[in-house]
C-alpha cells in the first residue's frame, strides 16, 4: 500500500522502493515519537508520502506556492461525470499527464483519502490554495477524459 | 459516476503495484547497516564520556593536590604559631584553629593539650579551652580538661575549665571539683562555680 502511494507520487518504481525502505528505517528510529493512541499504519504512510514529496521537490525543483486567489466556486465548466466504460489505466495515464502541482493534490485527495486540510498541512499550503488547485486539476483531468 | 467515486470504486487497480523481490535483500542490508550504526554511536559516546571522565579525574586530582599542599602549608603555619615564643602568636594560632579547622587533627590537638597544661599565659589557656570544646566527643580532650582542672592554679582558667566540663557534663570531673571546693586556698568565686557545676553534672 505504501509502496503504491510512493510510486504514484514519484512515478518511478526504483525510487519508490528506496524511499519506502528509507521511510521504514526512519519510522524505526522515530518510533518513540509515536503517541500510544496513534495509528502506526497512517503514521508510516505519512512518512512515506513526505519522503516522496521531498524526492520530487529535489528532483524537479518543484515548489508548492500559495495562491491568493478567491476560492473558486464548485460550479465548473466541465461536468464531473465519467463514462462507466472508461478504463482505470486510461485514468491513471491522464493523472500522470497532469501538471505536477495538480497531480499531487489529486492523488492525495482522491486516492490517498486525505482531506483538503490534511493536504494543506502536508504541502505547507493554505487550505484555499489546495481547494483551488484540486478543482483546476480535476477540471483538467475531466477534460482529458472527455476528449477521448 | 463522479470521478472520485469511480477511483474509489476501482481503488484496488490503483494499488496493485508490488515491490520487487530484490528489494527484500536490499532492505535487509539497509536495516543491518542502520541498526549497527547506533552501536557504533554508542561506542563513540562511551569513548567521549571516558575521555571527559579522564579530564574530570585529572582536574579533580590537580585541585585535590593544590588543596592538600595549601592545607599542609596552613597546618605548618598554625603549628609554628602554636610553638611561638610570643603569647600573642600562640593566641593567634589558637584562634586560627578555632576559626578554620572543622576536622580533628591529632598533631594540633596534642599541641593544644600541651598548651593547656604548660602555657604561662592565662589568655592562651582560656582560648585553648574554647578551641578544644569544638570536639566534645574526643576522649583525649575530655581527659586533658579533667587533668588540667586538677593542676590549674589560676582562678580565671579554673573557672573556664569548670564551665567547660559542666557543658560537657563530665562525671569524672566530680573529684577534682570536690577537691577545689574543699581547698581553703581556692577563690570563693571559683568555689561557687565548682558547686554550680557539680549540681549541673549531677542533674
Amino acid at each position: 500500500m505504501m509502496f503504491c502511494s510512493a510510486v504514484r507520487i514519484v512515478k518511478s518504481r526504483e525510487e519508490a522502493e528506496d524511499l519506502v525502505q528509507d521511510s521504514f528505517i526512519k519510522g524505526f528510529e522515530k518510533i518513540h515519537q509515536l503517541k500510544d493512541d496513534a495509528n502506526l499504519g497512517a503514521w508510516l504512510k505519512r512518512i512515506v508520502i513526505n519522503k516522496a514529496l521531498d524526492t520530487i521537490r529535489e528532483r524537479k525543483n518543484i515548489v508548492f506556492v500559495d495562491e491568493t486567489f478567491v476560492l473558486e466556486t464548485e460550479q465548473a465548466n466541465t461536468i464531473d461525470e465519467v463514462p462507466s466504460e472508461i478504463s482505470v489505466d486510461f485514468i491513471k495515464k491522464c493523472i500522470y499527464k497532469l501538471k505536477e502541482k495538480y497531480r499531487i493534490i489529486l492523488i492525495l485527495y482522491m486516492i490517498e483519502d486525505y482531506n483538503h486540510r490534511e493536504i494543506s498541512t502536508i504541502l505547507k499550503l493554505k487550505e484555499s490554495t489546495v481547494r483551488n488547485q484540486y478543482k483546476r486539476g480535476k477540471d483538467q483531468l475531466l477534460k482529458m477524459i472527455q476528449k477521448k | 459516476m463522479k470521478i472520485k467515486e469511480f477511483i474509489q470504486e476501482h481503488k484496488a487497480a490503483f494499488t496493485s503495484d508490488k515491490m520487487s523481490s530484490n528489494s527484500d535483500a536490499n532492505f535487509e542490508a539497509l536495516l543491518k547497516s542502520k541498526l549497527h550504526q547506533p552501536k557504533k554511536q554508542k561506542l563513540l559516546y562511551l569513548k567521549y564520556i571516558s575521555i571527559a571522565a579522564c579530564f574530570a579525574v585529572v582536574i579533580a586530582s590537580i585541585f585535590w593536590f593544590q588543596n592538600t599542599v595549601k592545607s599542609s602549608q596552613n597546618k605548618k603555619e598554625l603549628l609554628a604559631n602554636l610553638n611561638a615564643d610570643s603569647a600573642g602568636k600562640r593566641l593567634e594560632g589558637v584562634y586560627k584553629f578555632n576559626d578554620e579547622y572543622e576536622k580533628e587533627d591529632k598533631k594540633i590537638i596534642n599541641r593544644l593539650c600541651s598548651l593547656l597544661h604548660k602555657d604561662d599565659n592565662a589568655n592562651v589557656k582560656i582560648a585553648t579551652i574554647d578551641a578544644l570544646l569544638k570536639f566534645p566527643s574526643n576522649e583525649k580532650i575530655r581527659k586533658n580538661l579533667i587533668a588540667a582542672l586538677e593542676n590549674e592554679e589560676t582562678p580565671l582558667v579554673q573557672i573556664k575549665l569548670i564551665k567547660a566540663l559542666s557543658i560537657l557534663r563530665e562525671n569524672r570531673a566530680q573529684k577534682p571539683l570536690e577537691k577545689l571546693i574543699n581547698n581553703e586556698e581556692t577563690f570563693p568565686i571559683v568555689k561557687n562555680n565548682a558547686t554550680l557545676a557539680m549540681v549541673e553534672i549531677n542533674k
